[in-house]
């Protein structure tokens, strides 16, 4: 099998699975417990917290772990406080646990802003400066995105929306970028930022919401307390010990990776223009991603036709998958043949990629495809 | 251009003949608090330099150097060798994100200097007026300030005020020597801690719990406040943990209950001396604060401070407001931990109504019931000692 849809998710490194398992097996007690053992559990949990901040460089803010980016974004939303009349901004290229939660928050009465996408997939920042105003109180643009791999100068909107508004809080969904391209909260001067620990070879089911520390946080979850009470439920030791593992694993490695995969996205494009197969990109940034639209096929017939051939891919976010239509590439001016015809390929720099193989079966197929 | 850390120093300037003691002291603190950095610290004339730094750690450093007891100010400046086009070029690169009203201040520690601070000063603002239309001059309540630090090293270094933090001020730690704080793991130790490091003590810290009667979080609640007070402490603390339920349970079991406290608290001082004549620490410092419970009226502290025999009790609280204790504690960060709800050894066998004034005599009456040294004599030899690294 050939997995080229890491942007969905990522296999477990054995490192982090051994982790994880001396934490289900061995070192299993309830983080909340007052008994010696479990007071050593809810120290390493203290000390990955704090290790996760540092990583991100973020030294006026604490850390939430949560079970998802999605529960993360939904905290943001929750603890912006909204009430009818207020105004808040997001990016059309926002991953939905974003966008939908603008919607509902629409659904009460909140003004919501959707800023549009340059054609090379990054937000148009002239766009959000003519929409941003001193009636916004929540801004949500992604560092990364995860269709494209379009990276956001979220300093410079971060900048422009605390110059109009310097109480309006920014949020940044950084599940594509925290360990694979630099990140550095303090520097980019938001209030939040989310990531998640299955994209980075973590485990699923565990991620974490980086607030700014004079932040009120308004819990989704009530019940035990756990969290500073912010976010009830017993706490997911080995998730959140598998997560720190990976999480170390990917900065210890991050600039090889970064150089690695960006060599394999290269010579995807280079055998690709080889094939003689009509295609174009579709944005132009993390190396991690590759979205490409080929000329007169569908995506998911393609994806279906390579799956034959035990290569998986996605046409676009798996989250957004069953939609027939791609919102973000709609977003960034993209024809609608270029839309149908979407691809999403996306690395590890784990895995050994034959990547002459690789096309040439992708080109055979559209081949066969276009009959 | 690079990026600099500038630091001034506050009260040591008053200094006179000792003044280069406490410049060194500093300078150590300063090199500890940043070593993980690996960055420069040096010393130039009535500063100190903080340089060659990966920008990335710029926000952890300054919020690390806002903790260094003796820094009054510091700037994330941009220096430059002072020679008026590169303190031109940069004044201009400074400011050419403001908008509204500024003014330019010049200070010319460097006295050839070719023009004057004030020549400085309107040569400058003249040139930023004319690269940048958003700007006007205010001179009175200005928006922005752009600092010009012209320095004795031929260096000249420049910020706006929107990168100019205070820091807390006081005498660098270790420079009035060494002490041993009650830490409890409420509101008002942990503050009392950082008072006593803006003064230069240099503390260590005793907390008394009471295994099995308190819990194991209770003990990480004081760990974990001590984590966070270690920057202020020069980088680390040495918690010495002791258990005094045996005191507690004596006292239960033989003496009148309402001075269980009373009882208590003189045995916790008198572990505290032993502990401080032991390792030669100079002072006992207390969180405690004239009127706010029991224990802490001027007849308890009376009661409770005679059996220390010659070592000084420091209460840098008497005095506070309890609104005025949580505002530090907030600001230093302590407060959130301190209020988490695990019960510490003072509500153990807690008495329905404890003496608020106790009499001596009477309260030696009670302690005689129990054999209170050789219990002291068991609780000392079981100290445990953790160092907490910030």
């Amino acid at each position: 099998m050939i997995y080229l849809d890491n942007a969905a998710t990522t296999q477990c490194l054995d490192g982090v699975v051994d982790v994880m398992n001396n934490y289900l097996k061995h070192d299993y007690f309830n983080a909340s417990s007052v008994y010696a053992p479990a007071v050593k559990v809810r120290r390493d949990v203290e000390n990955a917290r704090n290790e996760l901040l540092d990583m991100v460089f973020a030294s006026n803010h604490k850390l939430l772990f949560v079970s998802c980016a999605t529960e993360a974004n939904n905290t943001i939303f929750e603890s912006a406080t909204l009430r009818s009349g207020d105004k808040i901004i997001v990016s059309a290229g926002e991953h939905p646990s974003v966008f939908e939660c603008a919607k509902q928050f629409q659904n009460n009465g909140v003004e919501v802003c959707v800023v549009d996408l340059l054609p090379s997939g990054e937000i148009d920042e002239e766009d959000f400066a003519r929409k941003m105003d001193r009636r916004v109180k929540l801004v949500s643009v992604m560092m990364v995105s995860n269709e494209t791999g379009a990276v956001n100068n979220i300093k410079r909107i971060c900048k422009i929306a605390k110059k109009v508004n310097p109480r309006v809080l920014v949020a940044t969904d950084g599940v594509q970028a925290f360990g694979k391209i630099d990140v550095c909260v303090d520097d980019l001067g938001v209030d939040f930022f989310v990531m998640s620990a299955h994209k980075i070879h973590g485990p699923k089911g565990i991620g974490a919401l980086v607030y700014r520390k004079d932040i009120h946080i308004s819990p989704l979850l009530w019940g035990g307390g756990q969290e500073n009470g912010l976010r009830s439920g017993t706490e997911n030791v080995a998730g959140i010990m598998g997560f720190f593992e990976a999480a170390k694993l990917s900065m210890k490695n991050q600039k090889s990776n970064f150089e690695k995969v960006q060599k394999i996205r290269d010579e995807f494009i280079d055998e690709f223009q080889n094939s003689g197969v009509k295609f174009s990109v579709n944005g132009n940034g993390s190396p991690f991603i590759l979205s490409l639209s080929f000329d007169g096929i569908r995506g998911e017939v393609l994806l279906h036709a390579l799956e034959e051939h035990e290569i998986l891919v996605s046409t676009g976010s798996a989250c957004s998958s069953k939609h027939s239509d791609n919102r973000i590439l709609s977003a960034m001016g993209k024809s609608q043949a270029e839309v149908l015809g979407n691809v999403r390929i996306s690395f590890n720099a784990h895995d050994a990629y034959d990547v002459k193989n690789i096309v040439k079966i992708f080109a055979s197929t559209i081949e066969k495809l276009k009959g | 251009m690079e990026k600099v850390i500038l630091i001034k120093y506050g009260e040591i300037y008053l200094k006179g003949k000792n003044r280069k003691f406490f410049e060194k002291t500093l300078e150590n603190n300063i090199k500890n608090a940043l070593n993980e950095f690996n960055c420069v610290v040096s010393r130039i004339p009535g500063r100190y330099e903080v340089s060659g730094f990966d920008p990335k750690f710029s926000s952890k450093i300054l919020s690390a150097v806002g903790k260094i007891a003796g820094v009054f100010s510091f700037s994330l400046a941009s220096v430059v060798d002072s020679e008026l086009e590169q303190i031109e070029n940069i004044s201009i690169v400074e400011t050419e994100d403001l908008d509204g009203t500024f003014k330019v201040v010049t200070n010319r520690a460097d006295k050839t200097f070719l023009k004057s601070s004030m020549e400085i000063s309107r040569h400058i603002g003249g040139l930023i007026l004319s690269k940048n239309k958003s700007l006007s001059v205010d001179i009175h309540e200005p928006e922005h300030i752009l600092n010009i630090d012209v320095r004795e090293n031929k260096k000249t270094y420049v910020y706006v005020s929107s990168n100019d933090h205070k820091g807390i001020g006081g005498m660098p730690v270790c420079s009035s020597g060494h002490g041993l704080i009650l830490l409890s793991g409420g509101i008002d130790s942990p503050v009392a801690f950082f008072m006593m490091n803006k003064r230069g003590v240099k503390l260590h810290a005793i907390h008394f719990h009471s295994f099995p009667y308190t819990s194991n979080l209770a003990k990480e609640k004081v760990l974990d406040l001590a984590k966070i007070l270690a920057p202020f402490n020069g980088g680390e603390i040495g918690v010495y943990l002791c258990n005094v339920a045996k005191v507690q349970e004596a006292v239960h079991e033989n003496c009148n209950p309402d001075y269980m406290i009373t009882i208590l608290r003189r045995a916790m001082f008198k572990i505290a001396e032993r502990l401080s004549k032991d390792k030669n620490y100079s002072m006992i410092v207390t969180g405690e604060n004239l009127g706010q419970v029991a224990s802490q009226t001027i007849e308890s502290m009376t009661v409770v401070e005679n059996v220390v025999e010659s070592t000084p009790i420091l209460r840098p609280l008497v005095a506070f407001d309890k609104t005025e204790i949580i505002d530090i504690a907030r600001r230093i960060d302590t407060f959130e931990t301190s209020i988490k709800p695990f019960e510490d050894c003072c509500t153990v066998f807690l008495p329905d109504s404890p003496v608020t004034k106790p009499r001596l005599e009477k309260v030696v009456f009670e302690e005689a019931k129990i054999d209170l040294e050789k219990i002291i004599d068991e609780a000392y030899a079981g100290i445990e000692r953790i160092i907490i690294k910030s």
